[in-house]
């Protein structure tokens, strides 16, 4: 065991002894009682310790995993290469926003209490292990982690019982879906004997026998049904537009943003390292199907679930919904096209983070204690009344809806293409039609903001002021205008961070 | 398949023997209901008073500490017992290990979880 | 010690975690300086040669310098950067009459054998245009380096290119010229930031927002007027550059091979003018605009930017990206601005355009992936290209691709058709227009029927006839008949409207019909027709909505039913508006004439009987322009409307046409009785780009499907044969 370990698990451990020393810097901070809670500085800090987590992921990039020796040591437990890098740098991205949003979030209603910062960096380091772990057991540490940290979050808005409601309902759901990932794993144990990914993939690829193929099958359709209550893909969706609406918004973001992400990168990982042989890659035998149908669903149900809401925040917890359905699209590419579909998820995932986050903290702004904006008569005239908020929150709503030049747009235009370019023809047709029906509630957003006025005498959503809500937004904005426009770069480390599909 | 045969059968007859006590039980027994039995314990002490006290949440901040530090302990008796052959390796990581209970328990202690009276 | 942390917690913070930050940058920094990455996995490969081409300095695209007398010069340098020796080849640039890249007079100084060159030894070449031999004011094109390097996979490698780049446009203006497309295209986003930045500093002057806009879009105005000058009306494919002018080329998006490549040829520039002229017009017509007026100036100004940039990129993606940029300020020109049912005018709109575009997308992609390999502007191999010309030198319809087991050029023909017919809009497709002409204000409408209507028909003429000929050739006849469909639906629907405005709507259904009908036919007087249609279509409806606004204006309401006698109370107005409508119903001297005679004379060879049906639709069109005139301007003045609130102010007479309505409409009629005596100016434009056009669709061969489909199992001799075909096409091209 060498100092290098410490190299290679940097952006971790950064994470983590950062929300350490966060925790330790609350508790010892004594304030004056007229002073501001303790988000006026937890906030920055979370996100200070967020940032440093992605840089040091950047720097490792820059480096190259392949060049650090302490790689082996945590291997499979925690596997260190681009892919694993590139989701560190979208999850602490993610985090990162989230904990800006809270620090304007919390204190406007009076819900400001220190927990919230740990429980979300503890939360941002469980799926930075997922989206690095190589064996059945990190994966699971990694997973419960980050869901602990994510269900009391739900629930921080103690007094309410629509919070607490979430906050129970997600926890029961997800429980029962890390136990189906659990129970899956299981199988897979028992059949191969292994508990590292790798080494059930090459198990399974050796060869098994009929009885253990029949188990592995199980084991597949347990795994799969796990990680779409993760991934929340109809028909496991169910909890999501609850714990979406009932989470302090902040937490949602995170939820949809990142919680999401690694729960994508966690897919991945284990459908190319445990399922990736040819028979359970085939149509005929294997998991394509199923994703795709779950893809199909998902598109579909959600978007047409979500034309039909009347509170935003509802809204948006179906759209990331379907976006998931998008997203599962390209997972069923991976098969034809590894590089490009694997590139086109990563890249997605990225454009998706920064439009969403931007998309809640847009919806945090506009409204203020006792009047949150909800319904899609809180933002009638917004445009008039609050310009500013409006424009920006157009602008995200139009990255989400995949029009150019914003980063949702090329996000969609990868994962379309690399469908087609995978032959998926059907899937891809599927998928544009979708983002029509997405853009009709999208518009309809806009349409309440600039083209109607709030009805005679109803309680107007009046938006609040924050520092940290705005440099969040603007941190998003820059991110989705440079993504749309120059989104080179940014496209080429996702291919770069491609898993090889053996 | 015929590997996992005996246990499917086991689960199979499991399944029969406790489904069939309850069939037989409400088909075969006698029924004389009166009021002693319809509450809801039989025996002991009459039930009374409101059905859903809360126990005060501080009981239940202790059992988890009480949880944390139970785990601590279970993982020191396995290293103490190989100490030697883990070395200093083995020493840094169980002193990183309490080095976190330690902050865990300093932030527990400053959030007031171990006051019991407020 | 806590204590002390108590009042800066803030600043320990960032300090602590600033320095663990930088411990691990500088400790991971140190590491990668240490590590033998490249230079060993160098050591154990094989020694080979690799080649490497950048320009003598600098890197990127070649820049070739003017030497004087028209020649331009400039070197690259080839690179040996392997560990063995590399044999160059040879060394050519790319001209020739079947590829039509490069202008002619491009050679290069090269021994004209193969050279040896051992590792990290280095060759300069020259390369010289001498520009007089050509008509071209820009060289773009690649000179191509073939070697015997292998490339990554071990496979012999394909030959690497530099892009070669020179502009003859000289004198004070040279920046101007070569840049005025871009200048145009993105000008009329000044007005955006404009109004942004008067809005954040909190400036209220409307007037001068107004006039800064107009200025704008005046601005624009004359840069078309230079082009329209400088635009040379006979420069065609063979003079190279594929016959594009004005080109700007630039890689945007290297990991997806998207250029950011504009240019104009005969088939745009005449939009281009169209666009700028419109664009001018509508900012008069906008006049009266107060509602939240910097907002709406900001979307108009964003919509001529969408539009512009349509009409002259040249790259799919790029094409893609303006066609949705000008979608969205219309859906908030119509849904803010709008009348009673604007949400549902716009949202109508939107999805419609959407659900056509989204299609597009796809066929876009589908080009992309099934491309043939070809070369980035600065001579980065690409194996995937979306650069229009590119697209439309491979062949598509032998390549044997299906989609769902159905033939994919016939299907991708059919998707990006179904894309544009839907904003032409083509009959089964058209239900929005009506809705979103009722709805938008006066200026919208203007630039709805005026430009955007034609983004389609020319969206067909650009992708669907230039990259897939043989589909077109497949296709034209059902062209050909929803166009006549759309001719006669549209001037029967017009008959029976009593909102004035709708009734445009509807004739603008009807006229666009001319459009499809004349490209059916696929004749050079049928494309010629087609664009001449477009244009002048839009200058007359142009006018038409204008006029319509200005009634409006007065007394808000178009029913015609509530009108009658106008032409006493303004006969100035009346005027104006029977000129409009006579040039509507294609009256010989005015130039609405020449689009219908030159489609019915383009259409007659190929489609008798569909064009004698759609010339009864004329005789339609004639009736309910007539009519509607009738009922509006002739008999007795409805005497009520003196009692009207709305003319109270004008002691309850109609207000004749003022001077700023006047000038919004003034220069449109110039432009239509010019045009309608004396149509060469706008023919001269359009003459070689509808014959290149019509070369492009009509050539012979057994690429084309209906042939194909009978040989299916012989690709090979397809292409041999087509091989043949393109030498003895070269022979009559050199004879000529």
């Amino acid at each position: 065991m060498s100092d290098s370990v410490f190299f290679a698990i940097a952006p971790l451990l950064v994470v983590s002894l950062g929300g350490l020393l966060l925790m330790m810097t609350e508790v010892f901070a004594t304030r004056r009682a007229d002073a501001d809670g303790p988000s006026s500085d937890l906030a920055m800090g979370t996100f200070i310790t967020m940032l440093a987590g992605a840089i040091t992921a950047f720097a490792l990039w820059l480096v190259g995993p392949d060049n650090l020796a302490g790689a082996k040591a945590v291997a499979p437990y925690l596997l260190v290469d681009r892919f694993t890098l590139f989701f560190d740098m979208v999850l602490c991205l993610g985090g990162g926003i989230a904990a800006l949003l809270a620090g304007g979030y919390l204190p406007e209603h009076k819900l400001d209490r220190g927990e919230f910062y740990p429980l979300l960096i503890f939360s941002t380091a469980g799926a930075m292990v997922l989206a690095s772990a190589g064996d059945l057991l990190s994966l699971f540490i990694g997973l419960e982690t980050m869901s602990l940290g994510v269900y009391a979050m739900v629930g921080f808005r103690r007094g309410s019982m629509r919070s607490t409601e979430a906050a129970i309902k997600y926890f029961l759901l997800g429980s029962f879906a890390a136990a189906l990932l659990m129970y899956g794993g299981a199988l897979l144990y028992g059949v191969t004997g292994k508990t590292a990914l790798a080494g059930i993939g090459a198990a399974i690829r050796a060869g098994v026998s009929s009885t253990d193929w029949g188990i592995l099958l199980l084991s597949m359709v347990l795994i799969l049904a796990g990680l779409a209550f993760k991934v929340s893909a109809v028909p496991f969706h169910m909890w999501t537009p609850d714990a979406y609406e009932g989470a302090p918004t902040p937490a949602t973001s995170f939820m949809a943003v990142a919680v999401k992400s690694a729960a994508f990168a966690m897919m991945l990982r284990v459908l190319i390292s445990v399922f990736g042989d040819p028979l359970s890659t085939s149509w005929g035998t294997g998991w394509p199907p199923v994703v795709a149908l779950l893809a199909v669903l998902t598109m579909t149900v959600a978007n047409l679930v979500a034309g039909r809401q009347s509170s935003v925040k509802r809204m948006l917890a179906y759209s990331s919904v379907a976006h998931a359905g998008y997203v599962l699209v390209g997972v069923v590419a991976l098969v034809e096209e590894p590089g490009t579909a694997q590139g086109s998820i990563m890249f997605y995932l990225l454009s998706y983070t920064v439009s969403t986050a931007g998309a809640f903290g847009a919806l945090i702004l506009c409204g203020s204690r006792g009047k949150e904006a909800v319904s899609y008569e809180d933002l009638a005239g917004l445009g008039k009344r609050h310009p500013a908020v409006a424009l920006i929150f157009s602008f995200f709503l139009l990255s989400l809806a995949g029009m150019p030049p914003t980063a949702g747009f090329f996000g969609k235009l990868y994962i379309v293409s690399s469908s087609i370019g995978a032959g998926l023809h059907t899937l891809a047709v599927l998928l544009v039609l979708n983002s029509v029906l997405a853009a009709y509630y999208y518009l309809r957003v806009m349409e309440y903001m600039y083209m109607r006025e709030p009805a005679a005498g109803a309680p107007i959503a009046v938006p609040m002021r924050s520092g940290y809500v705005r440099a969040a937004l603007a941190i998003c904005a820059v991110a989705v205008l440079v993504l749309g426009l120059w989104p080179t770069s940014s496209l080429s480390m996702a291919i770069d961070a491609a898993l090889a599909l053996r | 398949m015929a590997t996992y045969l005996p246990l499917f059968m086991l689960f199979g007859v499991a399944a029969l023997i406790a489904g069939g006590m309850f069939v037989a039980t409400t088909w075969a027994g006698p029924k004389v209901p009166n009021d002693a039995k319809a509450e809801p314990f039989e025996c002991g002490n009459p039930s009374d008073g409101a059905r859903n006290i809360r126990p005060s949440v501080k009981f239940y901040l202790t059992a988890l500490l009480f949880v944390v530090f139970d785990i601590e302990a279970v993982m020191i008796y396995p290293w103490a017992v190989q100490f030697r052959e883990l070395g200093y390796t083995g020493f840094f990581t169980m002193a990183s290990f309490l080095a976190l209970l330690a902050i865990v328990l300093i932030y527990a202690w400053r959030k007031g979880a171990l006051e019991w009276e407020k | 010690m806590f204590k002390q942390l108590t009042n800066q917690t803030k600043r320990f913070w960032s300090a602590a975690l600033l320095a663990l930050l930088a411990t691990f940058l500088l400790a991971a920094g140190a590491f990668a300086a240490g590590v033998p990455g490249a230079e060993k996995a160098a050591a154990v490969a094989a020694p080979a040669g690799k080649l490497h081409v950048s320009p003598e300095k600098g890197a990127g695209r070649l820049e070739l310098r003017s030497v004087g007398e028209g020649v331009y010069k400039g070197n690259f340098v080839i690179t040996n950067q392997g560990t063995g020796p590399l044999k160059v080849v040879r060394v050519v640039a790319r001209t020739s009459a079947q590829d039509p890249r490069l202008p002619k007079g491009v050679s290069v100084r090269w021994a004209g054998k193969a050279v040896s060159l051992a590792p990290q030894q280095s060759q300069t070449v020259q390369v010289t245009w001498s520009s007089a031999a050509t008509r071209a004011q820009q060289l773009f094109g690649h000179v191509l380096v073939e070697s015997d390097a292998l490339a990554a996979d071990g496979t012999p490698g394909r030959a690497a290119a530099i892009g070669i780049h020179a502009e003859k446009f000289s004198g004070p203006l040279a920046w101007l010229w070569s840049h005025i497309l871009s200048i145009m295209v993105f000008l009329p986003l000044l007005g955006v930031v404009g109004m942004f930045v008067a809005h954040l500093m909190g400036y209220r002057d409307d007037k001068k927002l107004r006039l800064g806009v107009l200025g704008l879009m005046g601005a624009n105005l004359a840069l078309a007027a230079g082009l329209y000058l400088k635009f040379d009306s006979s420069f065609i494919k063979v003079h190279g550059n594929d016959g594009y002018q004005f080109m700007e080329r630039a890689v945007w998006v290297r990991s997806l091979n998207i250029e950011y490549f504009i240019g104009i040829d005969g088939i745009s520039v005449s939009m281009v003018l169209l666009t700028a002229l419109i664009s001018f017009v509508g900012v008069l017509c906008s006049w009266s605009i107060n509602k939240q007026m910097k907002g709406y100036f900001a979307m108009y100004c964003l919509l001529v930017t969408g539009m512009m940039g349509t009409f002259v990129a040249l790259d799919l993606l790029l094409f893609f990206v303006f066609w949705e940029v000008m979608l969205l300020p219309m859906y908030f020109l119509i849904g803010i601005w709008g009348g009673p049912r604007r949400q549902y005018a716009a949202i109508k709109f939107f999805i419609y355009t959407l659900s056509g575009s989204v299609f597009m997308l796809l066929c876009f992609i589908f080009f992309y992936l099934n491309g043939d390999p070809t070369y980035l502007v600065d001579g980065q191999a690409a194996a995937h290209s979306l650069a229009i010309p590119e697209l439309s030198r491979m062949a598509w319809a032998t390549k044997g691709l299906t989609i769902l087991g159905i033939s994919a050029v016939k299907l991708v023909w059919v998707w990006l058709f179904i894309g544009f017919a839907i904003k032409i809009p083509m009959f089964p497709f058209h239900t929005w227009l009506p809705d979103a002409h009722v709805e938008a204000p006066t200026a919208i409408s203007v630039i709805l029927a005026g430009v955007l209507l034609k983004m389609g028909t020319y969206g067909i003429m650009r992708i669907n006839m230039t990259i897939l000929p043989e589909a077109t050739q497949w296709a034209a006849p059902a062209m050909a008949v929803f166009g006549t469909i759309g001719i006669l639906y549209g001037a029967f629907c017009a008959m029976a409207q009593k909102d004035l405005k709708k009734l445009v709507a509807y004739s603008s259904v009807s006229h666009m019909g001319f459009t499809l009908l004349a490209l059916g036919s696929l004749t050079p007087m049928g494309i010629e027709a087609c664009i001449v249609q477009m244009f002048n279509h839009g200058l007359i409806t142009s006018m038409l909505f204008t006029l319509v606004g200005v009634v409006y204006d007065r007394v808000h309401t178009r029913d015609l039913d509530k009108f009658g006698g106008l032409a006493s109370e303004m006969p100035l107005y009346t005027s104006f508006m029977g000129f409009a409508f006579m040039a509507s119903l294609g009256l010989p001297g005015l130039s609405g004439f020449w689009g219908e005679a030159m489609t019915f004379i383009g259409a007659f060879p190929r489609y008798r009987v569909l064009t004698i049906i759609a010339a009864t639709g004329v005789i339609v069109t004639a009736a309910y322009h007539l009519w509607a005139l009738q009922r509006m301007f002739l008999g007795k003045f409805r005497e009520e409307w003196r009692k009207s609130d709305y003319l109270k102010d004008f002691g309850g007479k109609f207000p004749e046409i003022n001077k700023r309505e006047l000038a919004s409409v003034a220069p449109l009629a110039v432009l239509v009785l010019v045009l309608g005596f004396y149509p060469r100016p706008l023919l001269n434009l359009i003459d070689a780009g509808a014959a290149e056009l019509h070369r492009m669709i009509d050539k012979p061969g057994p690429t084309q499907i209906a042939q194909l489909d009978e040989r299916p199992a012989l690709p090979e001799l397809a292409q041999n044969k087509s091989a043949d075909q393109t030498k003895a096409r070269a022979k009559q091209e050199t004879a000529r």
